[in-house]
């Protein structure tokens, strides 16, 4: 049972690592790209640490995959946003179709 | 104060250490107090800016764990939108960046915040200012430019229980 509730997991994690690679190539600008981003790391790679520690059962080995899930939940929001931060204030621009971009207008006031 | 935050910050470090090699090796122990006092000596100011002014009790605690499924389910539904328009072949994205007051005040609060909705694909917080607090998200479906209903889409399924658990 724990086994296939593993595997689900680890099913989950690949179709969304794939999904999320796709979505980096097709979306049109770094922001975009940067929500496909997330899709990979929490979809992706934690449900794999998930299933993998699943797996592996209660060890050493699975208290491991555990840490490195909490990690990456603490890290990853704090690199997207300094990557979407450092890139807006550079002066990189938004996707010419969107809709509306408001920090532009408050730093310009 | 700075002897307490620099103990903290040991031995939180420390215990990372341990429990990410594993073993209880003599030699595994020393190296990992050495990097673990390193670090703790370089970064330890940097750790808590203001101590958390009340006390932590039950009532927040029952509301952090019921943060917990609350999260996950608004992660799933993230999930779900952002890979349905990854994988539809028009890829009906309609992206902007808007603004999003908040209620939080303290900084773990807005940390928090910030992160949870960084976290969840689809939005991304690009900017946060402290002075009347607010948070400049880039949303790939813009659905309201205004700021109230920007934050009842984005900010109140988090804010309904970080402003009980940080204030």
């Amino acid at each position: 049972m724990i086994e296939l509730i593993a595997y689900i997991f680890l099913g989950i994690g690949g179709a969304c690592a794939l999904i999320g690679a796709m979505g980096i190539l097709r979306f049109p600008d770094v922001y975009n790209r940067l929500h496909a981003n997330t899709v990979v790391v929490v979809g992706g790679v934690i449900m794999t640490l998930l299933g993998a520690g699943l797996v592996a059962g209660l060890s050493v080995y699975s208290l491991k995959t555990l840490l490195i899930a909490v990690f990456l939940f603490l890290t990853n929001p704090v690199g997207a946003h300094a990557i979407a931060r450092a890139a807006h204030k550079s002066g990189v621009k938004l996707w010419p179709r969107s809709v509306v971009d408001k920090l532009e207008e408050e730093e310009k006031r | 104060m700075t002897g307490g935050k620099l103990l903290v910050a040991f031995v939180c470090l420390f215990v990372a250490w341990v429990a990410l090699t594993g073993s209880l090796d003599i030699q595994e122990l020393a190296v990992g107090a050495i990097v673990a006092a390193l670090v703790a000596l370089l970064s330890h100011e940097l750790l808590f800016k203001r101590p958390m002014r009340e006390k932590f009790g039950a009532k927040r605690w029952g509301y952090a764990l019921a943060y917990v499924p609350a999260y996950i389910w608004a992660e799933i539904k993230a999930h779900a939108g952002v890979i349905y328009r990854i994988l539809h072949p028009r890829m009906p994205i309609k992206p902007g960046i808007v603004e999003v007051p908040t209620d939080l005040r303290t900084d773990f609060g807005i940390t928090g915040l910030a992160d949870s909705i960084t976290m969840t694909p689809g939005t991304l917080s690009v900017e946060v200012q402290e002075e009347k607090p607010r948070l400049f998200v880039h949303w790939i479906d813009v659905k309201a430019v205004e700021p109230e209903q920007t934050k009842a889409a984005i900010a109140k399924p988090f804010e309904r229980f970080l402003t009980k658990v940080f204030g």
